[in-house]
């Protein structure tokens, strides 16, 4: 499966590259099913993150009681310690049932998407990054 | 498979710090508040039984993840 990258908005205040208009990163949609119904929710599949994290809300929105999860202290590069709480949970990937552990944390308003990460992502399906044709391809193994 | 994007740069730049309802064809918001599961259950109000679910931080800046 085929997914394009999205792009996303900069500061224009923040920016070394004075022409850039907007960001493009690997960021798709997975599906997820709640007793209210499906919604979509955008995730960076990040090479570099460990885990599959996702918002706190997101967790609650699926019916889980979020903090009886397994607790994760995890860091991004400013050190601040984060918590989340992991559960397995299942959604859909172009159509495609996944399930594995995710954690959800309520310490990650900044960012606008959750995280698919090593473990419990990259471990389950083949990963092409082809950012010259803002294209990220998936293959589920197995 | 090609699944076909749009540009959320354009779509997104004038929100921050709330959560955001996208159709999930034409990627445009759809509804907006403080709470997502409100912001949902507003979409579906509008009709859009699948919507997508963003959260615009307070600044995109740029990401070292």
């Amino acid at each position: 499966m085929n997914f394009d990258y999205r792009k996303f908005p900069v500061d224009l205040n923040n920016c070394p590259f004075p022409n850039k208009k907007s960001s493009l990163r690997p960021v798709i949609s997975i599906s997820l099913n709640s007793k209210k119904g499906n919604f979509g929710y955008f995730v960076l599949i990040d090479s570099g993150a460990d885990y599959c994290i996702f918002h706190g809300f997101i967790g609650d929105e699926l019916g889980i009681d979020v903090k009886s999860g397994k607790p994760l202290t995890f860091y991004g590069t400013s050190g601040e310690p984060q918590k989340a709480y992991f559960h397995k949970i299942t959604f859909k990937v172009g159509g495609i049932d996944h399930t594995c552990m995710v954690g959800f944390s309520y310490e990650m308003e900044n960012l606008a998407y959750g995280i698919l990460g090593q473990d419990g992502f990259f471990s389950d399906w083949t990963v092409k990054f082809e950012y010259y044709k803002e294209n990220v391809e998936l293959k589920k193994i197995n | 498979m090609k699944i076909q994007t749009v540009d959320l740069s354009k779509t997104l730049k004038n929100y921050k710090n709330e959560w955001l309802a996208l159709n999930p064809d034409s990627l445009k918001v759809v509804a907006t508040g403080n709470k997502p599961k409100n912001v949902l259950e507003d979409a579906r109000n509008k009709g859009i039984l699948s919507p997508v679910l963003t959260k615009a931080p307070a600044n995109y800046g740029t990401y070292i993840l």
